[in-house]
C-alpha cells in the first residue's frame, strides 16, 4: 500500500472502529482521544507525502493503480500532483483542527465516527485519479457532512442539512450521467471501458459532446464551490450547522469543487472550457461582487461569511479560468489560504456563539473593550481575509487578479472591485462586533488558552503563508503551469468568429 | 433422481421431465408440504422452531440447486425442459438465487413478528414457500401460460399474507384491494395473452419468438394491444405509475415484514418473467415496446419520487421509493441489451436484499416500541436515535443505500442502471432518472432526519418507554433471528457495495435463453 | 549600505517585542521601548545616508528572500536605497522619533497606552517598507500596511462610534484607491514582464504612451486615496478623530505623502505620460484651493489643520503633475516639519483643555502656554511661506514650476497660498491671542503648559520648520536635495526656462502674497473670534462632499445590500431553488389526492393508462 492508501485507510477504518470502541459514557473523551491520534496520524502521513513529493515533476506521483471493478473498468487508481499535495495538507491540518474543536458536542462517538469518515471521503475525492472511484468519494463526502450538520447543529439544522444533501446531490446526478457516457463514448472509440483520467482525457468528443460533458461535470462542481447562482444552500447550512462541521464545509468540502474543475473540467474538456471561459468568468465576476453585496447587507455572521466565502471562491474560479499559469497558481494557494482563514474565522464565531449564544450582529458589540486578545485575533483573520499583504490572503489573490489581468482584463478590472467591497463588509462587520460600547452588560470572556492554541496554528500559518509561501507555490507551480498549457494546447472544435470569446479577445 | 427413476419404471407413461430444470420449484413446493405435514401430525402443538428449520432448509435448497444451474448454465448451453415450457438457464438459475436470498431473509425476520399476530402455526412460512415457488415459475416460465400460473400462484399466497392482520381494517381493506385490483390485472394480462396467442399462434416464448423473427405481420395491431395488455400485467406487479395505486395502501396495510417480503418477491418474480417475454421473444418488437416501457419507467421514478415528499406515513414513502425503484429496472428492460439484463438482476438482488432489510428493521422498530405491525408514522420514529442508537444508525444506512450512497450496493444499482442506458445513448433518460434519484433523497433523509433529529415528545415519550419495557421481555428471541437477517442483509449491501466484482460476474453469467 | 535592513528591522522588533510584552511593560517603558525602536531605525538612517554619500549614483539593491512566484512572476523582498528612499527614511524615521517621544506624554494614562505603540512602531515599519521597497507588490505591503495601521490608530479610541467609522472610512476610501495601485501593478507587469523598480526604470521607455497614461492615472488613483486627492479626500478629516499624534505622524507628515513619493517613483514612466501629468497637477491645485476655502470655515481646530494637509498635499501633486519631484519631495519634507509641529502644537492645546477642539472656546492661550505659541506661529509662518522660513522655498519651488507649466496652475496655486496664510492666521489669532473662552471646559483651572517631553519635539520640530529651507536653496552649490534626487529622477524632471528676473519676480508675488494674507488674518481675526460673514456654511461643511458621497454611495449601498440580502438572494435566486422544492411538494400533495384510497378510483386510473398505452400503439407504433 502506497502512501495514499493509508491516507485513506487510516481514517476510514478510524471510522469503522469507533462505534465499536467498548467505553463507558463517563470516559468518552477516550474516543475523543482516539480521533485526535486517528487524525494526527494522518496529518504525520500527509507531512509524509509533503516532504517526499519531488517538487520539480508536474506528474502524478505516489501513484497507485490496481483493479477494483473489473466488469466496468473501474480501477483503485491513486495519484497526487501539486493540487492534490497542498489539499491533502490541508485536509489533514483542519481536520486535526476540527477534532480538537469538540466543544458543545453531546455525541462524541457519532461526532468522531462521522469526522473519520468525512476525511477519509475527501482524501478519497483528493487523491482518486479514477473518475468512478472520484464519484464515490465525492458523493460519500455527502452523508458524514448531512449527520454533522443534521445532527449536531443549532437551529433549523435539519432542513439546511436537507437541502445541503438534495441541492448538492442533483448536481452530483449529472456528473455521474456526465462520467458514465464520457467513458462510454471512450469505450466506443478504443473498445477499452476504463474511467481512468488520463485514459480519458485522449477521448475524442465532438464540439457539442463536449459542451454538455462540461456543462454536466461543472453542475456538480459549480454547487459544491460554490459558483453564483448555485450558492443558496450555503448560507443556510453555514448558519445552522455546528462550528466543526462549517470548518470542515467551507474549509475542505467546497475545495472539492474548484478541485473538481481543474481536475477534471480542464483536464477532460480543454476546449469547451476555452470556448466558456467567458461565462465562468463572468459568473465568477458576479460571484465575487454580489457575494460581497449580499454579505454587506447581512445581520448573522455566520450567514456573512458563508456569502464571503461566496465571493472568495469566485476569485478561485476566476484564476481557474484565466488560463495563466499565474492565475492558476493564484487559485490552488488561495484554495489553501481560504481553508485557512475560513476555518480560524469560523472557530472564532464559534466561540463569540459559546459565549452569547448569538451571531446576530445587532445583539454583540463593544467585544473588545472585554477581550481584547480576542479581538486582537479576530481582527488577524478578518485582515487575512481582505487580503492585506503579508497575510496570507493576499498572495492568492493578487496571483489571481494578475493572472486574470494578463488574459483576460476586463474580468479582472471588474473583480478587483472585489477587493473593496471586502473591506467594506468585513470592517462593517468587525466594527458591530467589536467596537461601540457594550450592548449586552452581560461579560465576555478573554480568550481560553486551550481555545488559542486550537487557532494557533492557523494564525501561524495566517502570517508564515503570507510572508513566505514559496514552499507551497514551488510545488504547486509545475503542475499548474502543466494544466494551463494542456487547455491552451488543446485543439478542439474553434468556436464561430462571431461568438463571445473571439469577441473579448479582440478587445484585448 | 431416485424418484424419477422409480416412476419411469412404472408402467404408466409420463413425460420426460428433467426434474434438474425444476428443482428449485421442487424444493420449495417439498418444503411447503413438509411443514404442513408435520403441523398435522404433531397434532395440538405447534412447533415454530422446526417449521422455520425446514423453510431455511428448504430456501438454501432452493438457493443451492439454482447456484448450481448457474454453475451449469455456465458450462452448458443454456436449455428448455418440460416440453419447451420451462427455461433453464443462468438467467432464471440467477433469479433463483435472488429468491433464496428473499426467501432466507425473510424467514429470518418476519415469523417471529408474525408470532405475535398469529401465533406459531405453520401457515405464514407455508405461504411463503408457495409464493416464492410462483415467483420461480415466473422466472423460468417459457411459456405465456406458466407465467401466467406462476404469477398467480405468487399472487394468491401474497394477498392472503397482505391481510395476516386479520383484526386490523387497514389490513383487511389493504388485503381486499390487493386482491380486486391484482384480479384485474390478472385477467387483462390473461386477454394479453390471448392476444399474443391471437397473433402468433403460440404461446410459448421461442415459438413466438421464432414465428416473428421468420414471418412479417401485416396486422400487428392484435400483437401489438396484446403487449399492452401484459405490460400491465407486469406493470401492476411491480407498482410502476400509473398501475401503482395499490402499493401505498397495501404496503401500509399489510404487516410490515410481509411488506418487505412482498415488495421483493413481487418485483424479481414479474421483472424476470417481463424480461423474458419483452427482451427475448418480442425482441423483434422492441422499437414499438420501448416507448411504453420507458414512459412507464420515467412516470415510475418521477412521480415515486415525488408523490413520497408529503408523506409522513412511513410504510407508505417506503411504498413510493419502491415504484422509483421499478422505474429504474424498468429502465434496464428499456435498455434491452445482454449487458443490460444482467445490470438489470444485480439492481434486483441489490434492491431485494435492501428491501427485505429495511422493512425487516422497521418491524424490529415497530416491535420495539411495541406498536403492531401495521401502519408506522414518522413520529413514531422520533427520538430513535437517542434510545435505540445502534438500531438507528443500522436503518439509516439501509435507507440510504436505497437513497443510492455509495459503497452500498444500491449507489452500484443505480449506476449499472445508468450506464446501460447510456451504453444505448439514452442521454437524457439518465439524466432524468438521476434527477428523480435527487429528489427522491429528499424523503430518504426525511425518514432518517426524523431518527436523528427528533425528540420524543415528553409525555409521548414516557408512554413509549413503558411499552418499550414491556415488550422487551419476550422479543428478544424473535428480535435476536430478525437481526441475523438483518445483519446479514447489512453485510451484503456495504460488502457487495464495497467489492461489487463477485456479484456482478454471477449477474454477467446469466445468460437467457433466445 | 546593507544598514537598510536595520532600518526596517528595528521598528518591526519594537512592534514584535511590544506585540509579546507590551502589556507587561506599562506605561511608560513600553513608550520608551517604541521610541528607541524608531530612533534605532533613525539612527540606522542616517548611516545609510553617511554610506551613500559620494555614492549617489548606482541605486543598491539588499535582496533578502523570493516572496512569492509563479508563472512568469517572480516578486522578492528587496529594498532599494537610492537618493530618493534615503530622503525618505530620513525624514520619516526622524519624524517618527520625535513623535513617539511626544506620545510618550500625551498617551500618559490611556488604558490602551501600550497598544498605541505597538501600532505605532508597526506604522513605522510599514511605512519604511513602502518607501524602500524595490518591487511593487512589496511596496504595496507597505501601502496596506500603513493603511490597516492607521485604521487601527484612527478607531483607537472605538468606543466612540464616530472613531469606528471613520477608521472603517479610512481604509475602505484608501482600498478604493488601491485598486489603481493593483491594476497599475499588473499593468506594469503585462508590459515589462517585472514588478521591479529595477526593471521599470530600465525598461519604462519601451512603452507606448498610451500605456504609460494608463499606468500613471491607475497609480495616481492610489496616491488619490493615500494622500487625499480629490476626490477621495474625504477620509482625512474623518480621521482626526484619532488621538493627536496619530494625525501628526500618520494623517500629516508620513502617510498620506505616500501618495507623492509613489509618484515621484514612478517619475520615468509620469515622464512618457504628459495627458495623466497634466491631470495630476489639475487634480492636485483643484484639491489645494478647494481644501484651503473649506479650513477657512473650520471651528474644529483639528479639522483646520486637516484641511490645511489636504490643501498641502494638493500642492504636492501639482509638482509632481509639472514635473518638478525634486520640488514636490522637498515640499513634503518641510511639510513634514511644519505639518507635524501644527499638530503637535494643536495636541498640545486639546490636551491642556482637557481634550477641548473647538477653537471657539479657546483663546489667550498665549499667556498660559509660551512654547506652544511660539512654536505655532513659527509653523504659521513656515506654512505660509514667509521668506525666509522653509515653506517659502518648498511653496515657491512648486509654484515656479507650475508657472512654467502653465500659468494658470500658478495663479490658482498663488490664490491658494494666500489662503493658506489666512487660515493659519485665523487659527492662530483665534487660539492664542483675543478673550479667553475656556472656563467651561477647564472648569476654571488655567490651561498649562505641556510637559517637557512633549514641548522638546515641538522645538525641535520648530527648528526644522525655519531652518528646513536650507536643504535646498535655490541657490546654486546649495541644491543640496536636488543634487541629491538628481540621479533618481535624472530627465524625467521637468526644467523650464526661465529667466533670472522671472524666477525672482515670482518669488517675490510669493512672498508679498504670504505676507498679504499674514495681514488679511490679523485684521479680520486679530480680536475676533467669530464671524458669519467669513465662516460660511458651505466651506465649513466642506463644499457638502461628504454629505453627497453619504448619501450617494453610502446609504445607497447600504439599502442596495440590505435589498440584495433580503430580496434578492433570499426570494429570488434562493427563490428560485425553492420554488423548484416547492413544486415538488406540490405535485407530491397531489399525490395524495390521487391516493385517495377509493379501489373504483384507482381501477380508473389504471384503466386510464390502459387507454393511452392503447392509444400510443394504435397511433404511433401501428404505423
Amino acid at each position: 500500500m502506497g502512501y495514499l492508501d493509508w491516507l485513506i485507510a487510516v481514517p476510514a477504518v478510524g471510522a469503522l472502529v469507533v462505534p465499536f470502541i467498548p467505553v463507558s459514557e463517563e470516559r468518552r473523551s477516550l474516543i475523543r482521544g482516539f480521533g485526535l491520534a486517528i487524525s494526527l496520524v494522518e496529518l504525520v502521513l500527509a507531512a509524509v507525502v509533503g516532504v517526499q513529493f519531488n517538487s520539480h515533476a508536474s506528474g502524478y506521483q505516489f501513484v497507485t493503480d490496481v483493479h477494483w471493478i473489473q466488469s466496468f473498468g473501474v480501477s483503485w487508481f491513486l495519484g497526487a500532483d501539486g493540487i492534490t499535495l497542498v489539499l491533502i495538507l490541508l485536509t489533514a491540518l483542519l481536520f486535526v483542527i476540527a477534532m480538537f474543536a469538540m466543544k458543545g458536542v453531546k455525541d462524541f462517538r457519532a461526532y468522531v465516527g462521522w469526522m473519520l469518515l468525512l476525511e477519509a471521503a475527501c482524501m478519497g475525492s483528493f487523491t482518486s485519479l479514477d473518475l468512478f472511484a472520484f464519484f464515490v468519494f465525492f458523493e460519500l463526502t455527502l452523508i458524514p457532512s448531512y449527520f454533522l450538520i443534521a445532527d449536531f447543529g443549532m437551529g433549523a439544522s435539519g432542513k439546511a442539512a436537507v437541502k445541503f444533501f438534495v441541492y448538492t446531490f442533483a448536481g452530483s446526478a449529472l456528473l455521474l450521467v456526465g462520467i458514465v457516457s464520457l467513458v462510454f463514448i471512450h469505450d466506443s472509440e478504443t473498445h477499452r471501458l476504463t474511467f481512468s483520467l488520463p485514459a480519458l482525457m485522449d477521448t475524442h468528443l465532438s464540439g457539442t459532446t463536449q459542451l454538455l460533458l462540461f456543462l454536466a461535470f461543472t453542475a456538480a462542481f459549480a454547487v459544491k464551490t460554490p459558483i453564483f447562482p448555485f450558492h443558496t444552500w450555503s448560507p443556510d447550512a453555514y448558519r445552522a450547522a455546528p462550528i466543526p462541521a462549517v470548518v470542515m464545509l467551507a474549509g475542505v468540502m467546497a475545495k472539492l469543487g474548484s478541485y473538481g474543475i481543474i481536475r477534471f473540467d480542464l483536464e477532460l474538456f480543454p476546449s469547451t472550457a476555452r470556448s466558456l471561459a467567458w461565462l465562468m468568468l463572468t459568473l465568477a465576476v458576479i460571484g465575487i461582487l454580489y457575494g460581497a453585496v449580499v454579505a454587506a447587507g447581512e445581520r448573522d455572521l455566520g450567514r456573512l461569511v458563508a456569502y464571503s466565502s461566496l465571493s472568495h471562491m469566485g476569485f478561485i474560479v476566476l484564476g481557474i479560468f484565466a488560463f495563466s499559469t499565474e492565475g492558476m497558481s493564484g487559485s490552488i494557494l488561495q484554495m489553501v489560504n481560504h481553508g485557512i482563514y475560513t476555518a480560524a474565522l469560523f472557530l472564532l464565531l464559534g466561540m463569540i456563539y459559546e459565549r452569547r449564544g448569538t451571531l446576530d450582529m445587532a445583539k454583540l458589540g463593544g467585544l473588545q473593550k472585554r477581550a481584547p486578545i480576542f479581538a486582537a485575533v479576530f481582527m488577524l483573520v478578518v485582515m487575512a481575509s481582505v487580503g492585506l499583504p503579508g497575510l496570507n490572503g493576499f498572495i492568492g489573490e493578487f496571483l489571481i487578479l494578475v493572472g486574470t489581468f494578463i488574459t483576460h482584463r476586463w474580468w479582472a478590472v471588474v473583480a478587483v472591485a472585489g477587493v473593496v467591497a471586502s473591506a467594506v463588509y468585513m470592517l462593517w462587520a468587525y466594527q458591530r462586533v467589536f467596537h461601540r460600547s457594550q450592548a449586552d452588560a452581560s461579560p465576555f470572556g478573554e480568550i481560553k488558552l486551550k481555545e488559542a492554541l486550537l487557532v494557533a496554528p492557523l494564525l501561524a500559518l495566517i502570517v508564515l503563508l503570507g510572508l513566505y509561501p514559496a514552499p507551497l507555490l514551488a510545488r504547486i507551480d509545475p503542475t499548474a503551469s502543466a494544466v494551463v498549457q494542456h487547455v491552451l494546447a488543446a485543439k478542439g472544435p474553434v468556436s464561430d468568429g462571431a461568438s463571445l470569446p473571439a469577441v473579448v479577445k479582440g478587445v484585448k | 433422481m431416485i424418484f424419477a427413476n422409480v416412476l419411469s419404471q412404472l408402467p404408466i407413461a409420463l413425460p420426460a421431465i428433467s426434474y434438474k430444470a425444476v428443482a428449485p420449484e421442487l424444493v420449495l413446493f417439498g418444503g411447503a408440504l413438509l411443514i404442513l405435514l408435520v403441523s398435522a401430525t404433531v397434532g395440538k402443538r405447534e412447533l415454530p422452531g422446526l417449521y422455520r428449520a425446514i423453510a431455511l432448509v428448504a430456501a438454501l435448497a432452493e438457493g443451492g440447486f439454482s447456484g448450481y444451474q448457474l454453475y451449469l448454465a455456465q458450462g452448458a448451453k443454456a436449455s428448455l425442459a418440460v416440453a419447451g415450457a420451462i427455461a433453464y438457464d443462468g438467467f432464471s438459475a440467477f433469479a433463483g438465487i435472488v429468491v433464496a436470498a428473499i426467501l432466507l431473509l425473510a424467514i429470518l425476520i418476519g415469523p417471529g413478528f408474525i408470532k405475535r399476530i398469529a401465533g406459531d402455526g405453520p401457515e405464514f412460512l407455508v405461504l411463503m414457500l408457495i409464493s416464492a415457488m410462483g415467483a420461480t415459475v415466473m422466472a423460468q416460465g417459457e411459456d405465456l401460460i406458466v407465467i401466467f400460473i406462476g404469477l398467480e400462484i405468487l399472487s394468491i399466497a401474497l394477498y392472503v399474507m397482505v391481510g395476516y392482520r386479520i383484526g386490523d381494517g387497514l389490513a383487511r381493506e389493504a388485503a381486499f384491494k390487493y386482491f380486486i385490483l391484482g384480479g384485474f390485472s390478472s385477467a387483462i394480462f390473461l386477454y394479453g395473452i390471448a392476444l399474443v396467442y391471437g397473433a402468433t399462434g403460440t404461446t410459448n416464448l421461442a415459438k413466438i419468438g421464432a414465428f416473428l423473427a421468420l414471418n412479417v405481420l401485416t396486422h400487428d395491431g392484435v400483437l401489438l394491444f396484446g403487449l399492452a395488455l401484459l405490460l400491465l400485467g407486469f406493470g401492476f406487479k411491480v407498482s410502476a405509475v400509473p398501475f401503482h395505486l395499490w402499493s401505498p395502501d397495501v404496503y401500509q396495510g399489510a404487516p410490515t415484514s410481509v411488506t418487505g417480503y412482498m415488495a421483493a418477491m413481487a418485483k424479481v418474480g414479474a421483472f424476470a418473467a417481463l424480461i423474458r417475454v419483452f427482451d427475448i421473444a418480442f425482441a423483434g418488437q422492441i422499437v414499438q415496446w420501448r416507448p411504453i416501457v420507458v414512459g412507464l419507467a420515467i412516470l415510475s421514478m418521477v412521480f415515486g419520487a415525488l408523490f413520497a415528499l408529503r408523506q409522513r406515513e412511513l410504510k407508505k414513502i417506503l411504498a413510493y421509493s419502491s415504484i422509483n425503484h421499478a422505474g429504474f429496472i424498468l429502465l434496464g428492460v428499456y435498455a434491452g441489451t445482454a449487458a443490460a439484463i444482467s445490470n438489470t438482476l444485480f439492481y434486483l438482488i441489490a434492491y431485494a436484499v435492501i428491501v427485505v432489510g429495511t422493512f425487516g428493521l422497521v418491524s424490529i422498530v415497530q416491535d420495539s416500541i411495541g406498536v403492531s405491525e401495521g401502519s408506522c408514522s414518522l413520529d413514531q420514529l422520533r427520538g430513535l436515535a437517542r434510545s435505540r442508537p445502534a438500531l438507528a444508525t443500522v436503518t439509516a444506512i439501509m435507507v440510504l443505500a436505497q437513497a443510492g450512497a455509495p459503497f452500498t450496493t444500491g449507489f452500484l444499482a443505480k449506476f449499472s442502471i445508468i450506464v446501460s442506458v447510456v451504453e444505448i445513448r439514452e442521454y437524457w433518460v439518465a439524466v432524468v432518472a438521476m434527477l428523480s434519484a435527487a429528489i427522491a433523497v429528499a424523503f430518504y433523509l426525511r425518514i432518517v432526519l426524523a431518527m436523528f433529529r427528533g425528540e420524543p415528545e415528553e409525555v409521548e415519550g414516557e408512554r413509549v418507554l413503558a411499552i418499550q419495557g414491556a415488550a422487551t421481555e419476550a422479543p428478544a428471541r424473535r428480535q435476536a433471528l430478525a437481526w441475523i437477517g438483518v445483519s446479514l442483509s447489512l453485510v451484503f449491501t456495504v460488502g457487495f457495495g464495497i467489492f461489487p466484482q463477485p456479484l456482478l460476474d454471477l449477474a454477467a453469467r446469466a445468460h437467457i435463453v433466445g | 549600505m546593507g544598514a537598510v535592513g536595520f532600518v526596517v528591522l528595528f521598528p518591526l522588533l519594537g512592534f514584535l517585542v511590544l506585540l509579546t510584552f507590551g502589556r507587561r511593560l506599562g506605561d511608560p517603558v513600553a513608550g520608551w521601548l517604541g521610541t528607541l525602536a524608531v530612533f534605532g531605525s533613525f539612527v540606522s538612517a542616517i548611516v545609510v545616508w553617511l554610506a551613500r554619500l559620494g555614492n549617489e549614483g548606482h541605486p543598491y539593491v539588499l535582496r533578502l528572500f523570493d516572496w512569492f512566484s509563479a508563472g512568469g512572476l517572480h516578486v522578492n523582498v528587496s529594498f532599494r536605497v537610492d537618493g530618493l528612499s534615503v530622503a525618505m527614511i530620513l525624514f520619516v524615521t526622524g519624524v517618527a522619533t520625535l513623535i513617539h517621544l511626544y506620545s510618550i506624554g500625551y498617551m500618559k494614562g490611556d488604558p490602551l497606552y501600550h497598544q498605541f505603540f505597538v501600532y505605532l512602531n508597526l506604522f513605522v515599519f510599514s511605512m519604511v517598507v513602502l518607501v524602500t521597497a524595490n518591487t511593487l507588490p512589496l511596496a504595496f505591503l507597505g501601502w496596506e500596511g500603513v493603511g490597516a495601521c492607521s485604521y487601527w490608530l484612527i478607531s483607537f479610541w472605538f468606543e466612540r462610534p464616530t472613531a469606528a467609522s471613520a477608521g472603517k472610512k479610512a481604509f475602505i476610501v484608501n482600498r478604493i484607491g488601491d485598486t489603481g495601485f493593483l491594476l497599475g501593478t499588473f499593468l506594469v507587469f503585462e508590459h515589462l514582464g517585472s514588478v521591479s523598480f529595477s526593471r521599470l526604470t530600465a525598461g519604462s521607455l519601451n512603452l507606448s504612451p498610451d500605456t504609460a497614461t494608463a499606468i500613471v492615472l491607475l497609480f495616481f488613483l492610489a496616491a488619490a486615496g493615500k494622500s487625499a486627492q480629490l476626490p477621495l479626500f474625504t477620509w482625512l478629516l474623518d480621521a482626526m478623530e484619532g488621538p493627536t499624534p496619530v494625525s501628526a505622524l500618520i494623517h500629516a507628515a508620513t502617510m498620506v505623502t505616500a501618495g507623492v513619493y509613489l509618484m515621484a517613483r514612478l517619475s520615468p514612466i509620469l515622464a512618457l505620460a504628459h495627458t495623466a501629468d497634466l491631470v495630476i497637477a489639475i487634480v492636485g491645485v483643484a484639491t489645494a484651493f478647494v481644501a484651503a476655502m473649506a479650513a477657512t470655515a473650520q471651528t474644529d481646530i483639528k479639522k483646520i489643520v486637516a484641511y490645511s494637509t489636504v490643501s498641502q498635499l494638493g500642492y504636492m501633486m501639482l509638482g509632481i503633475g509639472t514635473g518638478a519631484y525634486t520640488a514636490a519631495i522637498f515640499l513634503m519634507i518641510t511639510h513634514a516639519f511644519y505639518k507635524a509641529l501644527i499638530f503637535l502644537g494643536s495636541g498640545s492645546v486639546i490636551h491642556s483643555l482637557n481634550g477641548e477642539q473647538n477653537i471657539r472656546r479657546m483663546g489667550a492661550l498665549k499667556k498660559y502656554m509660551p512654547i506652544t505659541t511660539v512654536t505655532m506661529i513659527l509653523a504659521w509662518l513656515s506654512i505660509a511661506g514667509v521668506p525666509p522660513f522653509s515653506g517659502f522655498f518648498s511653496k515657491g519651488a512648486v509654484l515656479e514650476n507650475a508657472f512654467g507649466d502653465s500659468p494658470l496652475l500658478w495663479a490658482a496655486g498663488v490664490i491658494t497660498a494666500l489662503l493658506t496664510a489666512y487660515y493659519m492666521g485665523r487659527l492662530v489669532y483665534v487660539v492664542f491671542y483675543g478673550t479667553p473662552r475656556f472656563e467651561e471646559v477647564t472648569h476654571g483651572h488655567d490651561p498649562h503648559e505641556s510637559p517637557s517631553v512633549m514641548t522638546i519635539p515641538l522645538i525641535v520640530l520648530a527648528a526644522a520648520a525655519v531652518i528646513g529651507g536650507l536643504l535646498n536653496l535655490p541657490v546654486s552649490g546649495f541644491g543640496f536635495l536636488g543634487s541629491w534626487l538628481a540621479p533618481v529622477f535624472g530627465t524625467a524632471q521637468a526644467a523650464y526656462p526661465m529667466s533670472a528676473g522671472l524666477k525672482d519676480g515670482l518669488m517675490a508675488t510669493d512672498a508679498v502674497v504670504a505676507l498679504l494674507g499674514v495681514f488679511l488674518s490679523w485684521r479680520a481675526w486679530g480680536g475676533v473670534s467669530e464671524n458669519p460673514a467669513l465662516e460660511r456654511k458651505i466651506f465649513f461643511n466642506g463644499w457638502y462632499i461628504d454629505a453627497f458621497y453619504d448619501r450617494a454611495f453610502a446609504r445607497t449601498g447600504t439599502a442596495v445590500a440590505e435589498v440584495a440580502d433580503t430580496v434578492v438572494d433570499r426570494q429570488i435566486v434562493d427563490g428560485a431553488v425553492t420554488g423548484v422544492a416547492g413544486v415538488a411538494r406540490l405535485v407530491g400533495g397531489a399525490g395524495r389526492k390521487v391516493q385517495s384510497g377509493l379501489v373504483r378510483s384507482y381501477l380508473l386510473i389504471m384503466v386510464g393508462g390502459l387507454i393511452v398505452m392503447l392509444g400510443y400503439v394504435l397511433t404511433v407504433a401501428a404505423r
